[in-house]
């Protein structure tokens, strides 16, 4: 293939001077730039398993050469007949000019830098020189949301002078136009039904969504890049300008097409290898961090934790007082107000507000409220506010260094008398007892767990596979309403007539969750079952009603679960569960837990105690 | 109505008025303070395309009427942030007399580093003048703290 580009004779030159497509070709398959990692990088290509190296890009518009997409020396060379041959089109290409001009001799070509206008004014108007990677946490009571999301912004030089809310946002996600149905929708996204685009937009937008909308706290790394490489990614940008990829939201999603955009800026760097299967957003950082590109890091309250913040500056009355002001104007009238310090009118007064504005973030415009926002926000220009900065809650501890986000474990114990031991891979992510530094609380997401169990006499058996989990289970107080759920989908074992049966099973729950002693909760739940097991009376399929009880804990040396749960099948049967479990924190991604577990089939009960180890790696 | 007009009455005053005063709906002119926020009904869903609002293309060139692509609008001749998609923080950093919102203003109108503090305590002590009701619109907002800053020596410089 390659060989049919070398032809022996090629012209230097024409008689003005600019160098023939076959010369420079011959130049850079001399330097064998076609291999050069900052080559590979612009086209986007990686090894697949099967055919050779390929692009991720799936856009023919992105390639010069037919076979662009799977020959990165074809593409070079069609690269370099579009500089020689029609120079007016090489402004969609700044990135593959600014390096090749580099490697190669094109002082002769009949085209300079200023000749692509448009190209200009807009790298002009972002007038980057530093790039911030931002990482969108979870949204309250949405666990699904706990991978996060990244983007990227791009900070002019004088930004210490300036407003990152002016910056220029860069995102990668899926083009959903039209209006599907919700699940179709969310298929789709997973099994890559979607073309996926760059769109841009400014920072103050971002925050908008994510802070207020959303109310995800945003997280802010600044990359380590030099100005050069920050230039070189965005001149790659501009290549990508429609340009389409086939969105996947397990790999080739958001966080690692950004991934890829770094190694542009920096080629001899790898980062993207690790991501085949899926790039968890959070993972994804974690590499960049790893890679010793992150500067600095700034934390941006959503709107949320901003108003919990100020909630818990006040005392218990001042807290009850904020309340009734927020829902009744009257209040800065009354003597119970009146008799505070004006710093705690101006507190009580400002939380007030921040809560009804969030509270009603959502509504229709009502004019009996935008009436009582207006009044408490004209009562608060006439106060003195506690700084900007003290109105925000303290950095939290980095979603970076929290436990990595795949976990192995090994244990044993005792059921029903008999020994066994376990081995658990979980792919990802965090449960209620995990570690918690750095992690949401109240919230777990796990999607693909395995527990193999080896018992005495009965050799190696599936204990239990979940193919997702989740748990919600956020306090309800004064302010907030929030419900508890919950949803799991997988292969369980339960106590059924007397044996120990592997099921197929999905199941939901709904529910209250309140604080209580030793900044526990307590959370009661409705619970629904669905089930396919070859022990029931009659068929194999029932369904089940019941409820749960739990007290759940969660602190810095360990958790603890204390769990009842009763479920009664349409079928006859009756299953009770009594659980402890403790988790104790050896280091960030070590840890012990134990269990001890009383299941009641029938009213014979069947003990269960446990002791493992677990590492996050 | 009646509003509206003195809005416009205001705008012109300071010199062109605002060539988006009839501007697309994506300008936010109209745009109340204390507005609800909608949008968020499907978020759940969304969470595995993480599609966004932004622009598909890459243009920073104003479009038409006044609103740019990226989030900004020209007011009198000035591009500024577009404060009607804002209004919330807009307001609140002004009656508290600072914030992240306001900085970005006085970014965008050039307000240069040793006028900002006294451009917010300008602003802050301008408050109950620029939102007059709870009604206000973006462009009465804008009409009010160009006023404001129009009779001010030290600031009408930026406007």
């Amino acid at each position: 293939m390659l060989l049919l580009y070398l032809q022996p004779a090629a012209a230097r030159a024409d008689a003005v001077g600019v160098p023939s497509v076959d010369y420079l070709w011959t130049q850079a398959a001399d330097k064998q730039l076609y291999k050069a990692a900052e080559w590979l990088a612009l086209l986007h290509y990686h090894d697949e398993s099967f055919g050779g190296p390929e692009s991720y890009v799936d856009d023919k518009a992105f390639f010069l050469a037919a076979d662009g997409g799977d020959d990165a020396a074809a593409e070079l060379r069609a690269t370099l007949n579009l500089f020689v041959n029609t120079p007016e089109t090489r402004c969609r290409f700044p990135a593959r000019y600014n390096w090749l001009s580099r490697q190669l001799d094109f002082s002769k070509l009949k085209i300079s830098k200023a000749e692509c206008p448009e190209y200009e004014d807009w790298r002009n108007a972002l007038n980057a020189s530093s790039i911030v990677l931002v990482f969108a946490a979870s949204y309250v009571n949405s666990p699904s949301s706990m991978y996060g999301h990244t983007f990227l912004r791009f900070d002019p030089p004088d930004i210490d002078q300036s407003s990152p809310l002016l910056s220029y946002a860069l995102n990668f996600g899926a083009n959903v136009t039209g209006s599907e149905a919700g699940l179709l929708y969310a298929w789709r996204g997973i099994a890559g039904g979607y073309p996926g685009h760059f769109s841009s937009g400014t920072y103050i937008e971002k925050t908008k969504k994510y802070s207020r909308l959303e109310n995800r706290d945003l997280w802010e790394y600044r990359l380590a890049l030099t100005p050069a490489e920050v230039d070189q990614m965005l001149a790659h940008v501009w290549e990508l300008n429609e340009i389409s990829f086939d969105y996947y939201f397990f790999d080739e999603n958001c966080s690692f097409r950004l991934l890829e955009l770094i190694e542009v800026a920096r080629p001899d760097l790898d980062i993207t290898s690790g991501f085949d299967a899926w790039a968890i957003p959070l993972d994804t950082v974690r590499v960049v961090e790893k890679a010793g590109l992150i500067d600095d890091v700034y934390y941006r309250p959503s709107n949320q934790s901003v108003v919990t913040y100020n909630i818990g500056l006040l005392n218990k009355s001042q807290q009850m007082l904020a309340l009734t002001l927020s829902q009744d104007i009257q209040v800065l009238h009354e003597a119970e107000f009146l008799e505070l310090g004006e710093s705690d009118q101006a507190q009580v007064a400002y939380t007030a507000y921040k809560f009804l504005r969030y509270e009603y973030n959502e509504d229709e415009r009502d004019p009996g409220i935008a009436e009582r926002s207006y009044k408490l926000l004209t009562f608060l220009a006439s106060r003195k506010l506690r700084p900007p900065e003290q109105r925000v809650p303290p950095t939290p501890i980095s979603p970076l260094d929290g436990h990595a986000t795949m976990m192995a474990s090994a244990g044993a114990g005792v059921e029903d008398d008999k020994w066994y031991s376990d081995i658990e891979l979980r792919l990802s992510y965090h449960d209620l007892l995990d570690n918690l530094a750095g992690f949401p609380r109240d919230t777990s997401l796990n999607m693909g767990r395995f527990i193999l169990r080896y018992r005495e006499n009965d050799g190696l058996q599936l204990q239990r596979l979940d193919i997702l989990e989740i748990t919600s289970v956020p306090p309800r107080d004064h302010f907030y309403k929030p419900l508890s759920w919950q949803t799991s989908l997988g292969f369980d074992r339960q106590w059924t007539n007397g044996d120990d049966e592997l099921t197929f099973q999905g199941n939901g729950g709904v529910g209250l969750s309140y604080k209580t002693v030793f900044d526990g909760r307590i959370v009661t739940m409705l619970r629904g079952r669905a089930e396919y097991n070859d022990g029931f009376n009659d068929g194999k399929v029932d369904v089940a009603a019941g409820g749960s009880i739990a007290y759940l804990r969660q602190g810095v040396v360990g958790n603890t679960m204390l769990l009842a749960e009763t479920l009664h099948f349409v079928g006859g049967t009756d299953r009770q569960l009594l659980e402890i479990r403790q988790n104790f924190v050896l280091t960030r991604n070590n840890a012990i837990r134990l269990h001890f577990k009383r299941s009641i089939d029938e009213s014979s009960g069947i003990n269960e105690a446990g002791l493992y180890y677990r590492v996050y790696f | 109505m009646k509003k509206f007009f003195v809005a416009i009455a205001l705008s012109a005053l300071s010199t062109s008025a605002f060539a988006g005063a009839a501007g697309g709906p994506g300008c936010g002119w109209g745009q109340m303070l204390f507005e609800g926020q909608t949008g968020t009904a499907t978020h759940v869903l969304g969470l595995t395309t993480n599609g966004s609002t932004g622009n598909n293309t890459f243009g920073v060139t104003s479009g038409t009427n006044g609103c740019s692509s990226s989030g900004t609008i020209t007011y009198d001749g000035k591009e500024m942030v577009k404060v009607g998609a804002v209004m919330d923080e807009f307001s609140e950093d002004v009656a508290s007399g600072d914030g992240e919102v306001l900085t970005a203003v006085a970014v965008t109108l050039g307000v240069k580093q040793e006028d900002r503090a006294y451009f917010k305590e300008t602003m802050h002590n301008n408050y109950s003048e620029i939102f007059t009701t709870q009604n206000v619109t973006q462009e009465e907002v804008l009409a009010n703290m160009w006023e404001v800053l129009g009779n001010d020596s030290r600031l009408s410089q930026y406007i």
